[in-house]
């Protein structure tokens, strides 16, 4: 029987690109979005390559949604990899930028993976030393100025990652830390778009992760560049706060 | 000079308590935040025009807080103190889906929607937003991995805010380590068995809280044993662990 891979966020971007690339190892892929549109091409896409897909349309920033997911994820086949990758972003000067946005951030990047972790645990929905990947951000090591709820819901996420971790020996946990990614998310919230083609293609960012799934790897910076940046921000923090401001927080 | 405008959430009990005794005895104009009703707090500045009842796992908390100071005619904080937060302890798996929701509410939503609501009256005097978060935000926490994430969550979104209200606003970060206080009875805990009566009283965590709000350091963690854990704990993370 095929392995099976659950997939958030899988319609589009990075977590499309994830679909792909499990998709081509074999794995039977079950994506779940709120855009059903968008995952209906990416399940024809993932079809004609071949693949075994299935989407489940639900909001996971709203815990009906999680519920309704968790729901139909427990008539599925036992989970091998998860993926926690569903996420949006708010960018601006925290006082200025709508409160209801900065709370659906934390809705859907932190609440939606606690809760939907929770669940699919609680009704024993991983298979045998099966893997939980989330999808934190570089911006843990660096701070995000200009993004503070953002900022709040990844140090958020590789926080509970890293007590899951700690918690369930018998799975694995990878908890991934991307810098800028070539997505139309990242070109919606970025103030600045002119050097677009220096951020990594989604499907790089998907190869280093199905990789680090496979070597069982606790925590992935994905690429020299921002493995330097993280590392400079967790020497000398004051610097890359310094560098966030200067490329984020002085754009918007 | 006036004295200061000080605004406490969580003041009721524990640290906030304990912060609450410290500053009143200063001559601060304070604001209280608290779930129980104002007939059973015993202290004397538990006052109407002191102390504001509210639930801070509601949504609209921090709307009902902003009411609240407005009806006391308060224009100017001088401190923010963010110090209400729940605790839950036990296998992430057995945690109900309603305590996560209460836990996020009060311990991240809550403290950035007011922060969100009350910044202004900050700014006006230059003042200080403080969050009063926990060593558990850098260590892997597997009986308290939500409360964990919860306070890692503030730790970022303070950072962040600190670069971004340079100038304007101080923004400190507090870390106590584990405190006698209710949260740990409610939060289901063995009391006994992690030494519960060995860990400091909240009256000398909120004198040492004082101290570093009243320096003007970014980040304090309280105590030297906290101290060390938290800079393992730092490293640790470093290497996936």
């Amino acid at each position: 029987m095929n392995k099976h891979c659950v997939i958030t966020g899988a319609a589009d971007g990075i977590g499309r690109a994830l679909a792909l690339r499990f998709g081509a190892a074999g794995y039977g892929i079950t994506g779940v979005d709120v855009d059903e549109a968008r995952a209906a091409q990416t399940q024809a896409e993932l079809q004609r390559a071949g693949a075994e897909a299935r989407f489940i349309i639900a909001d996971l920033g709203q815990q009906a949604g999680v519920e309704h997911a968790a729901g139909e994820l427990a008539q599925l086949p036992l989970i091998d990899v998860l993926v926690h990758n569903a996420g949006i972003s708010a960018v601006g000067r925290f006082g200025a930028l709508d409160l209801a946005r900065q709370q659906a951030v934390l809705h859907l990047n932190l609440g939606a993976p606690l809760l939907l972790s929770a669940a699919l645990l609680r009704q024993e929905r991983m298979g045998r030393g099966g893997s939980l990947v989330f999808l934190a951000s570089l911006s843990c090591f660096t701070g995000y100025p200009g993004a503070a709820s953002y900022a709040a819901s990844k140090d958020g996420l590789a926080a509970y990652a890293r007590s899951l971790a700690a918690a369930r020996r018998d799975l694995h946990v990878l908890t991934v830390y991307p810098g800028p990614t070539r997505t139309a998310h990242a070109r919606r919230y970025s103030p600045d778009n002119r050097r677009e083609s220096r951020r990594m293609p989604p499907e790089q960012l998907a190869n280093a992760i199905a990789h680090a799934v496979q070597r069982r790897q606790r925590l992935l910076i994905p690429g020299a560049g921002n493995q330097l940046f993280a590392l400079l921000g967790h020497l000398a923090p004051r610097l890359t706060e310094w560098a966030m401001r200067k490329t984020v927080l002085e754009k918007v | 000079m006036n004295a200061p405008t000080i605004l406490i959430s969580g003041a009721s009990d524990g640290i906030g308590l304990a912060l609450a005794r410290h500053y009143a005895a200063t001559g601060a104009r304070l604001l209280l935040l608290g779930r129980r009703p104002a007939s059973g707090l015993g202290e004397s500045f538990f006052t109407a025009t002191s102390y504001c009842r509210v639930d801070l796992a509601q949504p609209y908390a921090h709307a009902i807080v902003k009411r609240f100071l407005l009806h006391q005619g308060i224009e100017r904080l001088d401190l923010l103190i963010h110090n209400a937060g729940l605790g839950y302890y036990g296998p992430l798996e057995q945690q109900p889906a309603a305590t996560i929701n209460d836990m996020l509410a009060v311990n991240v939503h809550a403290p950035i929607a007011l922060t969100h609501a009350l910044l202004p009256l900050v700014e006006r005097t230059h003042g200080s937003v403080v969050f009063i978060s926990s060593i558990a935000a850098n260590l892997p926490v597997p009986q308290y991995a939500v409360y964990g994430a919860s306070k890692a969550a503030l730790d970022g979104f303070a950072r962040s805010l600190r670069v971004e209200l340079a100038g304007r606003a101080r923004v400190q970060v507090i870390h106590p380590g584990a405190t006698r206080t209710a949260m740990h009875a409610r939060s289901g805990a063995p009391l006994e068995k992690l030494g519960w009566s060995r860990f400091p009283p909240p009256e000398r965590v909120a004198r040492a809280i004082a101290r570093a709000i009243a320096s003007g350091r970014d980040e304090t963690t309280i105590g030297l044993g906290n101290r060390m854990l938290r800079w393992a704990g730092r490293q640790l993370e470093w290497l996936g662990y």
